[in-house]
């Protein structure tokens, strides 16, 4: 421990801490735009700046030593923080941009009274990737972009290209970001300190098709119901899933029902394939429902695609059952209807366009929205959170188990998993796998399975996959099942999740999924009524003939 | 004080690609004297010689040596940063082409004496004869590198590549950004290795100092600034090239030196090239530690319109710096065009104002020496040369 004065207040430190970090935790703001926790320090945007007796220092990069003076507000820091904001902003184009109301640049400036300008620089959007949407003029070069992709994810897909004051960030070769090896994962828009990146906007298209007179039907991913409600200003883990089931409605969808529908079919495909995987010695299976995942494994690691689960993804299963059980008990024509999709995630933008998801040429899935999109469409409606009634999901595609409201959280896909494969084979082997909850990027448990051990593991961020995968081909590790979330969390700290997604809100997010399901009457997948009503009346045998042809896909390279 | 020689002696004596005639005049004899005696000691050598960067950051020599040194058993790395890009110096690229020797024998020494076992040569890539002698005089002289391994690698025409941290991030093949200190190279360099970064003129020194002993080289020079100094003396003088002084040397007498201002010109300023203040014609008494820069000194007749050679500076830092941190990217964008103003209409006291606190806020503020000193130049110009800069 170390004691130094913050503001001649006297704090305690940790040996290696940085001043910013000991300012945080004793409550003195200090801004920065390029820092994030989990990063390298970059000490670009120079906003940090504190004064140590007379020296100017970077409180990002500087480490705290016993017996420091810090200012973090002296007249000299405040004013040279002023000339940064200024010059910042002075370069800035401010018009019309997503972010407006929660651009961490925008809300510096105008706390520092500075108003913003309108510099145009000269136009470099790219537009041509499906999941995000580079504006760069609005870039500040924080360098956070650059560094999620390459160090959180080892994507590498962004870098800073140009030189001296034309620095911009950038692709290899100025590349469009659709033909670089960008996964769509979007975590750099989610980090963004302003909009200079955001989720391709399908905002318009949704509104557009509410008008066509066609059968709109909408679906919302397990970790919507828990940080939907933050972009109305209620705490972080609010669990508001009868209210967003009336939001969609008043929004003028025909029908509101649940992503969670489809994931019970994932859980109960995927286990039936597992346990043949396992009977057949042909494990490890890798989890398959992020696509940012099946993307990453498709480009990094081509060889080992067969190894990714034929079953589709929850949202393209609740798609394909709207397109062909739902059309037929309801005697529509699958072209008329339109099926939008809620998403914590900018992938499923791209997983939505992908050609083996077609079904008879149509797109199972039409539309994805994410979150923060849902939230703008919202309150240009006028809605108003705090008065909406508590409404229920439709029927038949809304009732779900909490095995899949669980798929939310890193670790979710394999528990779900786990619940149904050791009903299907016999025996028991739990509810709640505690080892593969929590925000450890890698997470182990071994079951028994069969008369053996069946390794089980979970990795969050892709940064964390590639070790697993590294180990694995190197002979350094043996698994039997590997779920892996692109995101941090997984899909609840998602690339389309609200700004700000931190630690500490993905950590609340997580406690309001596992809440939601511990209170659900039916936990295990294979015991949703409605799912066992889909095989009875329409699919047949789980894992058969018909389930493999809808719900399944052919890995190939 | 004036000329004097000793990195320079044996400038045009011999074929710089003849490690013959650089045996002929002793050389290689300083590596073997430095092996012979402990690591330890022949920092203790340069320690006492009191030899500082020769880069222009000034920092004792033996110092960061000791600092490496004490790092103990690791991979450690040392590296010749030839990547001289100051704009008017040219005296790193003198010492290749006359003596690539000299510099890969200091580069042994250092090596031997941190206890290195890979050294890296950062040449300017604009440099292409140099590191062709260079490369000859490293293969001439394996016989004496004693398991030290060589890598010569070419700048690729960037400014910032030079500032060591970006170097680094040269080296190992990411873009020339600078590094956030700490950590220093010193304790983590290149691939976070224990590494020496020095500069070519200031290992060229080397060798001379362990054959004669540092007692002897701190004899020489001017107060706390010992030995001497290679310049790099160009701009309106009538033998423009590379002279070597002693410290406490005064700008007349460089000038002198080098022929004198050429003929029928007035002498205006001395620029010791684009990141130093500027030496008006008054104060030519001044010393050449005092004037500092990393080895250029360029003279301005009376002919030279001082504003346009700003904006040329400024031209100069608008396309080198790297553009990684806030006040020195869009710093040198407000520099730019404060420059260009003054050559279209001309500066008012609110310019004036308004320039101040722009080098205020990057001197204070920026991440790097580029950004901390863009402004300087400039500055010392508007508070000489302030009627040349006004609203004509």
């Amino acid at each position: 421990m170390i004691e130094l004065k913050i503001n001649g207040r006297s704090v305690l430190a940790e040996e290696g801490e940085t001043i910013l970090e000991v300012a945080r935790k004793n409550c003195v703001e200090i801004p920065a735009l390029c820092y994030l926790e989990d990063l390298s320090p970059w000490g670009a945007c120079r906003l940090c700046m504190v004064e140590l007796k007379g020296d100017i220092v970077a409180a990002c990069s500087t480490q705290a030593c016993n017996g420091m003076e810090v200012e973090t507000d002296s007249l000299r820091v405040r004013e040279l923080r002023r000339r940064i904001i200024e010059m910042l902003v002075s370069y800035h184009k401010c018009d019309v941009c997503k972010r407006i109301g929660k651009c961490e640049l925008e809300h510096l400036a105008r706390k520092h009274g500075i108003a913003v300008g309108e510099w145009v620089k000269e136009e470099r959007k790219d537009s041509s990737s499906p999941s995000i949407e580079m504006d760069l003029a609005n870039g500040i070069l924080c360098g956070k972009c650059v560094r999620v992709c390459e160090e959180r994810q080892t994507v590498g897909a962004l870098c800073v290209g140009g030189r001296g004051s034309w620095s911009k960030v950038s692709t290899a070769f100025e590349m469009p970001v659709s033909e670089t090896a960008c996964v769509d994962c979007g975590q750099c828009s989610l980090e963004c300190p302003t909009g200079a990146i955001s989720e391709k906007s399908c905002e318009k298209e949704v509104e557009d098709a509410l008008g066509s007179g066609k059968h709109m039907i909408v679906q919302a991913a397990p970790s919507i119901r828990v940080a939907i409600a933050e972009e109305f200003g209620f705490p972080p883990g609010t669990l508001s899933t009868k209210k967003m089931a009336a939001a969609l409605r008043r929004m003028g969808f025909a029908k509101v029902f649940d992503t969670d529908f489809g994931a019970d079919f994932t859980t109960v495909e995927e286990a039936h394939e597992f346990l043949e995987k396992l009977a057949q010695r042909k494990t490890p299976l890798f989890t398959s429902c992020c696509p940012a995942w099946v993307s990453f494994i498709e480009k990094f690691y081509p060889h080992l695609i067969e190894r990714v689960s034929s079953t589709k993804s929850p949202m393209e299963i609740f798609g394909t059952l709207a397109k062909t059980y739902y059309a037929k008990k309801m005697k529509l024509d699958p072209k008329q209807i339109i099926v939008v999709m809620i998403a914590p995630c900018t992938a499923k933008k791209h997983e939505a366009e992908r050609k083996e998801m077609k079904i008879d040429g149509m797109k199972a899935v039409d539309f994805v929205l994410t979150t923060r999109e849902l939230g703008r469409m919202l309150k240009r409606r006028g809605i108003d959170w705090n008065l909406l009634p508590e409404e229920e999901f439709d029927s038949p595609l809304g009732e779900s188990s909490g095995a899949a409201a669980v798929y939310g959280a890193s670790g979710g896909v394999a528990e779900a998993l786990l619940r149904t494969v050791s009903y299907i084979a016999g025996g028991d082997c739990g509810m709640e796998f505690q080892p593969l909850r929590g925000v450890n990027g890698i997470k182990e448990a071994t079951v028994q399975l069969m008369g053996r051990e069946a390794r089980v593991v979970v990795a969050q961020t892709l940064g964390n996959a590639r070790i697993i995968l590294d180990e694995f081909l190197e002979g350094k590790r043996s698994i039997d099942l590997l779920e892996v979330m692109a995101c941090p969390g997984g899909c609840l700290g998602g690339g389309g999740q609200p700004i700000p997604t931190n630690k500490e809100i993905r950590l609340k997010r997580a406690q309001a999924l596992y809440e939601q399901d511990r209170l659900l009457p039916v936990r295990k997948a294979h015991e949703n009524p409605a799912l066992k009503r889909v095989y009875w009346e329409f699919l047949g045998e789980q894992f058969g003939k018909k389930s493999k042809e809808l719900l399944h896909v052919e890995r190939k390279r | 004080m004036g000329e004097k020689k000793i990195v320079s002696r044996n400038f045009n004596r011999i074929k710089p690609d003849s490690i013959n005639d650089y045996l002929e005049v002793g050389g290689y004899e300083a590596l073997k004297k430095a092996r012979s005696m402990k690591r330890e000691e022949v920092v203790e050598e340069i320690l006492k010689s009191g030899l500082r960067g020769r880069g222009g950051g000034g920092f004792p020599t033996g110092r960061k040596w000791k600092l490496v040194l004490q790092e103990g058993g690791k991979e450690k790395f040392v590296i010749v940063n030839g990547d001289e890009g100051e704009p008017g110096a040219f005296k790193d690229r003198e010492i290749l082409e006359k003596n690539p020797h000299l510099l890969v024998e200091g580069a042994f020494i250092a090596a031997y004496a941190v206890g290195a076992e890979k050294i890296f040569f950062y040449i300017r890539g604009e440099y292409p004869f140099a590191q062709k002698l260079l490369k000859k005089a490293v293969v001439d002289a394996g016989d004496y590198s004693n398991g030290i391994k060589i890598e010569i690698r070419s700048g690729a025409g960037s400014y910032i590549c030079g500032e060591e941290t970006a170097l680094l991030e040269s080296i190992e093949g990411k873009r020339g950004h600078p590094r956030v200190k700490p950590p220093f190279p010193t304790k983590k360099g290149l691939w976070e290795r224990p590494t020496l970064v020095n500069n070519a003129e200031t290992l060229a020194t080397v060798p001379e100092i362990v054959l004669e002993g540092g007692e002897w080289y701190s004899e020489i020079g001017n107060g706390e600034w010992k030995g001497t100094q290679l310049l790099s003396v160009n701009g309106a003088v009538e033998k423009p090239g590379v002279y070597e002084f002693e410290f406490g040397t005064s700008a007349e007498e460089v000038i002198e030196t080098a022929g004198g201002v050429r003929e029928e010109m007035g002498l205006k300023a001395v620029a010791p090239g684009a990141s130093s203040p500027l030496v008006p014609a008054r104060e030519l008494s001044k010393k050449i530690e005092e004037i500092g820069g990393s080895g250029a000194f360029i003279v301005l007749s009376e002919e030279e319109s001082i504003p346009e050679f700003c904006k040329s500076v400024a031209e100069f830092f608008f396309k080198e710096s790297c553009g990684k941190c806030v006040p020195c990217r869009l710093g040198v964008m407000r520099l730019l065009e404060f420059a260009e103003k003054r050559c279209e209409s001309g500066l008012n006291e609110i310019d004036f104002q308004d320039f101040l606190e722009l080098s205020r806020v990057m001197e204070a503020t920026s991440l790097c020496g580029l950004g901390k000193s863009a402004c300087v130049l400039m500055k010392s110009a508007l508070e000489l040369f302030k009627e040349e800069f006004l609203r004509s």
